[in-house]
């Protein structure tokens, strides 16, 4: 990915536009956010708990065989003949498990992955409805952050904690109905360390949980600092001031202790379970061995005495009975993980993140609603656009405040190459975006041959240059086709040519298919801004827009860029955000804003008659 | 904008499985810390051993009370105490040791990742920081932070929980083995097998999924920074669209290799089960034939095996499972570690990283006269700089003009020695730069490159970077000769301000004066600028202009510039073009038909 120049003067005006700002949902919405999200997985979830369960139910072969076997090795002191088939079940049993937990496992991911694809598709929808401006305002590696690390930071949540906070209930409800039959003893003992299980692990999360999220921070913190000086080595060893190791260990050092600040209090919670499931299973069986040496009579139903194979069997389940709880803490970093997305994503999908498309306007940055548009629709031409007492305000502005640009009137004529100037901030890149239909008007209209328009041209009529030539990693002929996707490869030669890259693209040895962007054949600032006028040709839309062709250009870049500007304003209305003689020099018509106002709009004398090179 | 030439690249990069030793570097970086590591293998081990025995011992004492209970006088005989007190005890042992052994391991892993990221940026520290950042490489950076994320995988999942893993199979073995030799070997075997055969095949067939799904990843990702980055032209061209479905299909393949992933992650949990209970039931049936009555007939009681212990020996097989399960899933992601490693360990090795002389071949320069003979600098293939001689009398001002791409920031890095030229020589003070010392290299030269980096400090700090001991007063003048005066009062604590994420803050026009700011402030004789006007309307630039000047007032400059700005205030103008120095001249010695004479004209 390149982009070729630097620094658009549009960017300070589009900084004062800020986010749609919400609060930020509390942890209860984040949940149900998460909730209404898992829709998406289909009959997948479902299909992970019903094999966890099926598991549960396969254990208690596995219990009975262990149990059986030791019956009838240490009572009834029989031979192989006699306990064969519970060796067989034991080693069945077990198989089976590992068959019923793989599978659960891959209807977790399975899951996971219908959710995650479905969350991504409706992200890069609604970044398209929130346009470009708003894309622009954002930090380009935090919306890729958002769309690919934070949905998949879900995975785990979807694919193993969601699963299992189901499983946490019904398993050991499912043991409990096992053993309380066989010793009500037994099943007390379990029932009542049970429910003081998550009590606890509640009473410790709460204060592990605000520590854990300084953990977080931390860790961020060090990875960025590492970054940081990665990235900057270049800066530092120029300066001297390289040999920076000791520092990124002593940054590591600190985020240690303050990592295990936390993990101390963090694995208290991780340890009462543990507790709790040792403490049972002492219990159980000292009271199981008591039971057998006649010091504790009660537990039992009825006459039945206890027999070794009943006490193994509950003895076996005990572990598994607090299982489904411990594997709940393994996955509660899930959670958390989760919720910090959900609490990111929402504000930008709002709170039915799989509600159908809309075209939603969000503080008065409009929905691009720009669709694919074959380039015939330029047929429906431009004779004259007129804006008539146009305002626009940005989202941060309050509605009573001096707008960003307006009230504006102007009448544009078809075929008309007008130069507009003013200072950074007088509104200039407000009425390019106005035009683009990156930004409405709060007062006013915009009127195409006598028409009044919503928002913006229609695609098709208008073809923007800017200052910024966007390549994408893909072929020379890809990277044209960008703005007529079916055009023939004679006219993308035909385009080049118009903007003088024909002998550039003759030079190339592998011609359009050459790679471009990351990797691939570098551009110099120039012929990045000569494809973007190749790209305005093929388009052919009859209004184009732009913004500083020639900045950070040398002078001979400028002249080719100029004679090609030449042929493409030869029957097109051209808008040049500019302030460079040469550039005035192809205009007939000079309109100056200042603060967001006409200050003049006068005929440029000396402007060359058009056609003229 | 098809995915498929990208891949092919680096899918059979992929198919290449890098060799374990790879990891003998990163293997030996725990050696260091093996205090800590060892008590947390010892905690393991005690825990484990506790957990598996409190389930056996308990088997064992229901099994030995149902044998005392079936006869009176066993039942007034049995003491009852000493395993009752051993199965609380253990209870309590197993909750303390685990506690203890999480804290450990974690405290060591954590000290281990400090030395890992201290040894692994002292290693990428020398390196030419213009050979890593070579054309292509742009991510390279991103990368080697996700590397080095990767490597403490190795740590955290793979290596440990193998240690502990291990710790575990010795603990049944040993437990069984007090009883049952025979059956400890038996036990040792199938968990060994269970958990090293498992997990090797989960690496052996899953790490090139592992790495391919990781490639196709991170093509995906840097395929969505790109396409959101273009999101303003993809909406007027109406592309928006077909470049989702692009998208999503590139995804579709990514989510085959994580199904792929899933599917095999399934059979090695079959197969470790299966594997388990097929120990379980060689033990089972060992057990049961020694245990059995005919079998004690046959030795005579003596040899034969307690029926009371089957529990135990069944019990702590399972127990010892438990640490192996996770170790599949862990080494199936080992290819993700292996190629971070291999990675890390190729750009190591592959990086130019400059000499620097020492002891007796250090020269010291006489006075700052620059001079360059003969230059020639190659990229690759491409000759950039062709045989420039250039000389630069301390204290001369030298403007440097020619258009993009004339490689006159090639210039700068072969100043700087991140590029080494290909022939000719460079000499300051009439000792070649090779013969310099890095300080007094670095102490000659102020550079300000084209791209400014802002580090995550306070502005001031950015800035005393140049010159620890300027004063605030100081920086806060200099900025405002720049034309920044107005940017700073704007920061919510002046100079004390921290810029975010990338310097977003300033402007690109702010970022460069920023960053000749930092360069200037340097008291470094020589003063090298890229394009430091770049991107400034004209009024600025001249003020720019006037504070370099004003500035580099008797020390030696060379400003790179494309633009025909302000050049009459030069003492010397130079054009480089193709890698040709094609004038040199004073602005009084320049003739009427030369470029340079038609380049100021312009202006």
């Amino acid at each position: 990915m390149t982009r070729t120049a630097t620094s658009p003067d549009t960017a300070p005006a589009l900084a004062t536009a800020s986010l749609p700002e919400q609060t930020p949902p509390d942890d209860f919405v984040a949940r149900r956010w998460l909730e209404s999200l898992a829709r998406a997985g289909g009959r997948w979830p479902q299909l992970a708990i019903l094999c966890a369960l099926l598991s549960t139910f396969v254990l208690l072969a596995q219990a009975w065989a262990i149990a059986h076997l030791t019956q009838g090795v240490a009572i009834d002191r029989v031979g192989l003949e006699a306990l064969w088939p519970a060796i067989a079940v034991l080693a069945a049993s077990l198989s089976l498990r590992g068959a019923l937990s793989g599978l659960r496992g891959y209807a977790g991911t399975r899951a996971s992955q219908s959710i995650r694809r479905r969350l991504r598709e409706r992200l890069l929808e609604r970044f398209a409805e929130l346009g470009p401006l708003w894309v622009r305002r954002q930090h380009r590696a935090s919306l890729a952050n958002r769309v690919w690390d934070q949905v998949e930071s879900l995975h785990s949540y979807y694919a193993d904690f969601r699963p299992q906070t189901r499983l946490a209930g019904l398993i050991p409800l499912l043991l409990l109905l096992v053993v309380f039959p066989l010793n009500w003893a037994a099943g007390l003992i379990l029932a009542v360390t049970a429910p003081l299980v998550p009590i606890f692990m509640i009473l410790v999360g709460i204060a592990a949980r605000k520590r854990s999220e300084e953990q977080f921070q931390e860790m961020d913190r060090m990875g960025r600092h590492f970054m940081d000086l990665l990235t900057g080595l270049k800066t530092l060893k120029l300066f001297g001031a390289a040999r920076r190791g000791p520092q990124v260990e002593a940054v590591s050092h600190a985020f240690r202790k303050r990592t295990m600040r936390v993990l101390r209090l963090a694995f208290l919670s991780s340890t009462v379970l543990e507790f709790f499931t040792a403490v049972s299973i002492a219990l159980l069986a000292v009271y199981l061995g008591f039971h057998f040496l006649g010091h504790l009579q009660f537990g039992t139903w009825g006459d039945s005495p206890l027999d070794l194979e009943t006490a193994l069997f509950i003895l076996v389940l005990a572990p598994e009975f607090y299982q489904p709880l411990r594997e709940l803490g393994v996955h509660y970093h899930a959670k958390a993980e989760a919720e910090a997305a959900a609490t990111d994503l929402a504000p930008i999908l709002g709170n039915s993140p799989l509600a159908d498309r809309e075209n939603t306007e969000i503080d008065g940055t409009v929905a691009a609603t720009h669709q694919e548009t074959s380039v015939a629709s330029s047929h429906l031409g431009l004779q004259h656009l007129t804006l008539e007492d146009i305002a626009v305000r940005y989202p941060s502005q309050y509605p009573d405040s001096t707008p960003a640009l307006g009230p504006l009137s102007l009448h544009i004529n078809a075929g008309e190459h007008i130069a507009i100037t003013g200072a950074s901030g007088s509104g200039k890149s407000t009425l390019l975006n106005l035009l683009l239909g990156f930004v409405s008007a709060s007062d006013g209209l915009l009127y195409l041959n006598g028409h009044p328009l919503s928002h913006g041209l229609p695609a098709g009529m208008i073809t923007w240059v800017g200052q910024d030539t966007v390549i994408l990693s893909g072929t020379l002929a890809d990277n044209l086709r960008i703005a007529h996707p079916h055009a023939s490869d004679s006219a993308l030669e035909a385009a080049l040519n118009n903007a003088d890259l024909l002998s550039w693209l003759h030079s190339l040895p592998a011609g359009l298919a050459t790679r471009l962007g990351e990797g691939g054949q570098p551009l110099s600032g120039g012929q990045a801004r000569r494809l973007s006028l190749a790209r305005a040709f093929l388009h052919d839309a009859p209004l184009v827009l732009l913004d500083e062709p020639t900045a950070s250009l040398d002078a001979e870049s400028e002249a080719r860029v100029i004679a090609a500007l030449q042929r493409l304003g030869e029957n097109r209305t051209l808008l040049l955000l500019t302030h460079r003689p040469e550039l005035l020099s192809l205009c007939q018509r000079r309109i100056r804003l200042e603060e967001g106002r006409l200050a003049e709009d006068c005929p440029l004398s000396d402007a060359p008659t058009r056609g003229e090179s | 904008m098809n995915p498929s030439p990208d891949n092919s690249g680096a899918e059979t990069h992929a198919d290449a499985r890098p060799a374990l030793r790879e990891l003998r570097p990163y293997l030996a970086l725990m050696r260091e810390h093996r205090g800590w590591l060892g008590v947390g293998a010892l905690l393991a081990l005690i825990t484990l051993l506790a957990a598996t025995g409190l389930l056996a011992l308990s088997g064992w004492f229901l099994s030995a009370t149902a044998v005392a209970g079936l006869s009176v006088a066993a039942t007034q005989a049995f003491n009852f105490f000493t395993p009752a007190a051993g199965v609380r005890g253990l209870a309590l042992a197993r909750t303390a040791g685990r506690y203890g052994e999480r804290l450990t391991t974690h405290e060591g892993t954590l000290r281990l990742l400090a030395s890992l990221r201290r040894r692994l940026f002292e290693a990428i520290e020398p390196l030419s920081p213009a050979a890593l950042q070579h054309a292509g490489q742009g991510e390279l950076m991103t990368r080697l932070g996700a590397d080095v994320d990767a490597l403490d995988s190795l740590y955290v999942r793979v290596l440990i929980p193998s240690l502990v893993a291990l710790c575990a199979v010795l603990a049944a073995g040993t437990l069984i083995g007090i009883f049952a030799p025979l059956l400890a070997a038996v036990a040792i075997i199938g968990l060994t097998l269970t958990g090293g055969l498992v997990p090797w095949l989960a690496w052996w067939r899953g790490s090139g999924d592992a790495m391919r799904h990781q490639a196709s990843a991170s093509q995906l990702r840097a395929r969505l920074l790109e396409r959101l980055h273009g999101l303003g032209e993809l909406v007027i061209y109406g592309r928006w669209a077909s470049e989702l479905s692009g998208l999503a299909e590139q995804q579709a393949t990514r989510d085959h290799i994580e199904l792929a992933q899933a599917r095999r992650q399934a059979f090695a949990n079959w197969l470790s089960h299966t594997l388990l209970g097929l120990t379980l039931a060689a033990i089972a049936l060992l057990g049961v034939m020694q245990m059995s009555p005919s079998a004690s007939a046959v030795t005579a009681g003596e040899s034969a095996l307690d029926g009371r212990l089957l529990a135990l020996f069944l019990l702590a097989v399972l127990g010892a499972f438990e640490a192996l399960a996770p170790l599949p899933l862990a080494w199936q992601g080992l290819g993700r570690c292996l190629s971070a490693a291999s990675r890390l360990n190729r750009v190591q090795a592959n990086t130019p990283a400059p000499q620097f002389p020492v002891g007796q071949s250090v020269q010291t320069p006489d006075g700052h006269d620059l001079a360059l003979q003969q230059l020639s600098v190659r990229h690759g293939e491409t000759t950039v700089l062709d045989s420039v001689s250039l000389s630069l009398a301390s204290g001369e001002h030298l403007a440097l003009l020619g258009p993009s791409g004339s490689g006159k920031s090639t210039l700068l890095d072969v100043l700087s020695r991140f590029h080494a030229p290909a022939s000719g020589s460079i000499t300051l003070g009439g000792v070649p730069l090779e013969s310099l010392e890095e300080s007094t290299l670095r102490a000659s030269f102020a550079v300000c490159p084209q791209d400014t980096h802002l580090f995550c400090a306070s502005f001031a700090d950015n800035l005393r970077l140049a010159d620890p001991t300027a004063s605030d007063a100081t920086l806060t003048a200099l900025l405002e000769s720049l034309g920044l005066g107005e940017w700073l009062a704007r920061q919510p604590k002046g100079l004390a301000s921290f810029p975010d994420e990338g310097g977003r803050s300033l402007s690109g026009g702010q970022l460069r004066r920023f960053g000749v700011a930092r360069a200037l402030l340097s008291p470094a004789p020589i003063v090298l600028l890229d394009e430091p006007c770049e991107g400034l309307d004209r009024a600025s630039a001249e003020q720019v202009m006037t504070a370099i000047l004003a500035a580099c007032d008797g020390r030696s400059l060379i400003m790179i510039t494309h633009q025909p700005l302000g050049l009459e205030r030069f003492a010397r103008l130079a054009l480089l073009e193709e890698g040709h120095l094609k004038e040199d001249a004073t602005p009084t010695t320049l003739t009427a038909d030369s470029r340079l004479a038609r380049l100021m004209a312009r202006a």
